[in-house]
Formats: C-alpha cells, sequence, structure tokens
C-alpha cells in the first residue's frame, strides 16, 4: 500500500464511519434568507453612500416580502406574517395561562393571582398546581396548590413539571431556594417519590422512573447512611419509585419522552446538538443539528422542534417549527413563520398539531396550531403589544 | 406535494432543487466534513453553500454539470471562509473550555494518525488532498476547481504526501510497498 492508498482509504473509513445530520431544505432557505439579509444591508449602506455622494439621487430596494417558496416537507405556503391575517381556528385542547386565567384544557376558565406570573400550571389531586416564574425582584419559583379560589404555598421548586400519566411530578426544596447543595424531594401530587441533593429538573415520566437533569447528589445505598453519591453537573438520569437513579448515556440533558418510554430526546453529551436516544441504552437513534426538540406527541410517533433565526431585521425571515418522524427522524414537516419570533416549546394536541406561541413583528402576540398536514391556524386571539408586556400567553404544561 | 424549485419557481428545464438536495447533500456534507475537519463546521459551510445555490439555481440547473459546479462552489466557499478576516478573531480566554471527545470512531492508530495530520495540513494543501484522494479527481480538474495552477496542485499534494512519509516512516503497509515496488512515486512523479 502506498501513502495515497493510505490517504483514500482513511478518508473514506472517516466518512463512512460518520453519523451526519440530516440537511433539510427549510435550513437551506433559512440561511439563504440570511445571506441576503445581510446582502441587502449591505446594499442598503452602499446606496445610502452613494445617496450622500451623487447629492440626492434615490435607490430603492425592492423587498420581496412573499416572494419565497416555504421549502421542505410542506408544500403549503408560507403563513401570513402578521398574526391577525391568519385564520382563527379551534380553542386550545391544553392548558394555558393568560393574565390571571388559568383555562384547562376542558376549557374551564379559572381565575387566581397565582396564575399572572405563573411559568407553568397543571390540574393534579385537589386543584391546580402552580409553579411561578422567577425574576431579579422574585428570585424563587413557588409552588402553590390554588383550589376553590384559594392559594395554598407548598414550597419553593424549579419553574416546571414533569408531566405524565399521574399527577405532575415536581421538585421541592427543603429549605431555602437556588442553593444547588439544597436537599429536596421529587414530589408526584403530594406523595413523594425521592430525597436528592441538588436541583434535579423533572421533565418527564416512564414506567421505570421519572427523568431528570442534574445537578443530583443522591443517597447512595451502598455505603453509610448519609453518604451521596454525585452524578455530575450536566446529567441526564432516571431516578426510579426507590430512589436509585441511573444515567441516561449519551445525554447532557434531557428534554422530554415518550409516553411509552422508550425514546428520549435532549441534547447529546458531545456536541450538544438535539438528538433522540433510546431510553434504557442512550444509543443514538437520530440526530436534528440546528433544531431544539420540544416533545413527542400523543402517541409517541411524531417529535416537535423549532428553529430560531435570531433577531428578525428583514421581511420574510422567521422562526420555523418542525415535525419529526420519531423512529427515523425524517423531517415530516417544517413551517417558517415569516417576521415571527416562536416563543415557546412546541406543545402537541394528541398527533395531530402543535401549539406555539408566537410573536410578529409589531409585537403581537398568539397562540398559533401548525398541523402535521402544513396548516397555520389561530387557537387565540391576538394580543396588542400593550397587554403582551403585562400577561402575554404561556402553554400551562407539556403533556 | 408539489416541490420547490428555487426563488422563481420557474417550471423550465432542469431539476428542481429539492430533488437534488436529496440525492446530492449527503455527497457534499462528507467533502465538507473532511475539507473543515469536523462534522458541524462541514455542516455549515454545506448550508452556506446550499444557500447560496438555491439562490441561483434558476441559472444553475441549467449548467451542463450540476455536482461538480456545486463541489465547485462548496470549495469556493471554503477558501473564503479561511480567508475571512473574522477567523482571526478569536479570544483568549484565561481557562480552557471544555473540548468534545475526538469526532472520529475508534479507528486503529495509523488511521487515527492519518486523520490527524489531514486535519492539520494548510487549508490549501487539505483541499487538494480531499480532491484528490477522496473525491479522486484528476491534477487539472483539482486545478480548475480551485482556480489555481497545476504545478501548485503537484507541490502541494507532493508536499502532503513527503510529510505523510515523515509522519509514519515505519508504517507497515507502506514499507511492505517500498519493499515490494521500491519507493512509492510521488504525485510529480507520476506526471512525468
Amino acid at each position: 500500500m502506498t501513502a495515497e492508498d493510505l490517504l483514500t482509504r482513511t478518508l473514506l473509513e472517516v466518512v463512512e464511519t460518520t453519523d451526519y445530520p440530516t440537511t433539510s431544505t427549510a435550513e437551506v432557505l433559512n440561511r439563504s434568507r440570511t445571506i441576503r439579509r445581510q446582502h441587502r444591508r449591505t446594499t442598503l449602506l452602499v446606496a445610502a453612500a452613494a445617496v450622500l455622494a451623487l447629492g440626492g439621487v434615490s435607490a430603492a430596494v425592492v423587498l420581496d416580502r412573499h416572494g419565497s417558496a416555504n421549502l421542505g416537507p410542506s408544500s403549503k405556503p408560507n403563513p401570513a406574517a402578521k398574526l391577525p391575517d391568519i385564520p382563527q381556528g379551534a380553542a386550545p385542547k391544553v392548558g394555558i395561562l393568560y393574565g390571571d386565567v388559568y383555562l384547562t384544557p376542558q376549557g374551564e376558565r379559572i381565575t387566581s393571582p397565582a396564575f399572572r406570573h405563573a411559568a407553568a400550571a397543571a390540574p393534579t389531586t385537589g386543584g391546580v398546581l402552580v409553579v411561578s416564574q422567577s425574576n431579579w425582584r422574585h428570585p424563587r419559583n413557588d409552588v402553590s396548590l390554588v383550589s376553590d379560589g384559594a392559594t395554598t404555598p407548598l414550597g419553593c421548586g424549579l419553574p416546571g413539571f414533569a408531566m405524565g400519566p399521574g399527577d405532575p411530578v415536581y421538585w421541592l426544596f427543603d429549605d431555602g431556594c437556588g442553593d444547588a447543595t439544597s436537599t429536596g424531594h421529587l414530589v408526584e401530587g403530594t406523595k413523594t417519590l425521592a430525597a436528592a441533593q441538588g436541583a434535579p429538573f423533572p421533565v418527564a415520566t416512564l414506567d421505570s422512573g421519572v427523568v431528570v437533569n442534574g445537578p443530583a447528589w443522591l443517597p447512595d445505598p451502598q455505603k453509610h447512611p448519609g453518604s451521596v453519591r454525585t452524578l455530575g453537573r450536566a446529567a441526564a438520569l432516571v431516578i426510579a419509585p426507590d430512589g436509585t437513579a441511573r444515567r441516561i448515556p449519551h445525554l447532557a440533558t434531557a428534554q422530554t419522552a415518550t409516553r411509552a418510554g422508550d425514546l428520549v430526546a435532549g441534547l447529546n453529551q458531545i456536541d450538544t446538538s438535539a438528538v433522540v436516544v433510546d431510553a434504557s441504552t442512550g444509543a443514538v437513534r437520530w440526530r436534528a443539528a440546528a433544531w431544539t426538540l420540544s416533545h413527542f406527541s400523543a402517541s409517541g410517533q411524531y417529535v416537535s422542534g423549532t428553529q430560531s433565526v435570531g433577531p428578525q431585521t428583514s421581511p420574510g425571515v422567521g422562526d420555523v417549527v418542525g415535525i419529526f418522524d420519531s423512529a427515523s427522524g425524517r423531517l415530516v414537516r417544517s413551517v417558517v413563520l415569516p417576521d415571527m419570533v416562536v416563543k415557546s416549546q412546541a406543545v402537541w394536541e394528541g398527533d395531530d398539531a402543535v401549539l406555539v406561541v408566537a410573536q410578529d413583528a409589531a409585537h403581537q402576540e398568539s397562540i398559533l396550531r401548525i398541523g402535521v398536514d402544513g396548516s397555520v391556524t389561530r387557537a387565540t386571539k391576538v394580543l396588542p403589544p400593550t397587554e403582551v408586556r403585562q400577561y402575554g400567553f404561556r402553554l400551562a404544561a407539556t403533556p | 406535494m408539489a416541490t420547490p424549485t428555487g426563488p422563481g419557481h420557474d417550471p423550465g428545464d432542469g431539476q428542481d432543487f429539492e430533488s437534488w438536495l436529496a440525492a446530492r447533500a449527503s455527497s457534499l456534507q462528507r467533502t465538507a466534513h473532511l475539507l473543515t475537519g469536523d462534522v458541524h463546521s462541514g455542516q455549515d459551510l454545506l448550508q452556506t453553500t446550499l444557500a447560496k445555490l438555491f439562490r441561483g439555481w434558476d441559472r444553475i440547473r441549467r449548467v451542463d454539470n450540476v455536482d461538480a459546479y456545486a463541489r465547485k462552489a462548496l470549495v469556493n466557499e471554503y477558501r473564503s471562509s479561511w480567508r475571512r478576516p473574522v477567523r482571526r478573531l478569536e479570544q483568549v480566554v484565561e481557562t480552557v473550555p471544555d473540548r468534545p471527545a475526538p469526532e472520529a470512531p475508534a479507528y486503529d492508530d495509523t488511521r487515527e494518525a492519518v486523520w490527524r495530520f489531514v486535519c492539520s495540513l494548510p487549508p490549501r494543501q487539505r483541499t487538494v488532498v480531499v480532491l484528490r484522494f477522496y473525491e479522486q479527481l484528476t491534477e487539472a480538474e483539482i486545478a480548475d476547481v480551485m482556480g489555481i495552477s497545476l504545478g501548485t496542485v503537484k507541490s502541494q499534494s507532493s508536499r502532503a504526501i513527503a510529510s505523510l512519509r515523515a509522519l509514519l516512516p515505519d508504517h507497515p503497509e507502506i514499507t511492505a510497498a517500498r519493499e515490494e515496488g521500491g519507493p512509492a512515486r510521488t504525485t510529480q512523479e507520476e506526471d512525468r
């Protein structure tokens, strides 16, 4: 073998043994728009300079607002760039928060001041479980139970729940809040599942336990009482009902899991790309580079994701909502929302559609429903910017 | 399902962008990976190239060899990226951030050494190596794709081979080849 043969063989082996991310046409379209936006900026600067130099010769730049196809598996035209122009559809079939109101998945309207700054809310035994958003004025996530108009504080926790077939699972610090070395408990409804140190954030429930994101220091039954086992700063774990924990290999953080518990989506430990892994072995099933995966559909057939294109300063550029086939990673649908920012995860209504909170260039806000068939409708009214600043829509939980 | 053809949606002759992408993206992705040395930089390079191809697709799809055009665009984009001043704006940090594990799977020692060697080559030399020994282009084709002279292609290729031999002086397979057929010829010698 010559050195040339060795080079050829090595290069072939490198590419043949590498797992490549898929390249969707939606990604290409967005990159194309970004490049065009940069070119326009340069053109405008040059034109402005020319105007100054020539003393009044104006330059016009024709901006093609709807001139681009919605590439990718979606064959439908892009939805309108203004939220009021998008047709109104049915009300959301998942819980939403707006101002002091929690609208249950069944359409029941519950009002409480606790909902005004809520990060998440979900029905539980004895009422509605609420966890507050934190901010610089109130750097705590208060967990409360709202029942018959009364709010009962339960303690301090983390800003979210793990949703499963039973009550939502959440974290409660024993005392204090926000200290990574604090002790606390994972609680399902009113039942304590496991004690731990750290701040394990529950994201999903499986038959075998609760999927949490570290850091976590759990009791080590192999050693003397009081000893703990460090499970790392960035780790996705499954905490079993008996309090033991196992790490999901290859995942830095978990995002969601199928209800059947066979697949977990999250971020890969090595390169922090979005991946879907086998829940038991951690084996990577597929990757979705440049996407943020949100949730699996009710049956687990699909997984939703979003793509942010950052600050949108050029007409026609917008965030993207994608729907992948869970088993293969094939991008079933991608919909570009022109001139819009997606402000939430993409939450499923069964297996047919996802909901996202979207804001348009006029800072109006609404919840959009994106169907697996590519249809886009509004699930709520459009909030004007003044109300968005005060309240805003929030998807209450992540079924 | 309607298939988009490009920005102008001209349904004229030539293939549509999406079907071309489906057929050729993985091939270009491999070349981009080899050029940049890692999967994600390669993906970035590929997407930028594809975006530019998409913008000119109405014209590009009518050229004789779209694949060759796309490969040339990829190489040109790579060349632009290594020449771009922003590449030199790396920030000096006090603490070295965590490095990801090597992306290459567990090759035997020789393969890993050769892959590291390829990644360590200067961009232009690496481009020549990838086009010559992976894409199997002739030196004349490489000169055309890269827009450089035939002599430069030969010298770059020759230097890379000489460096590899120096890196692996006792490599058993190369040694065996030398014993059987004498020293392996350089690219320059082949063309004489």
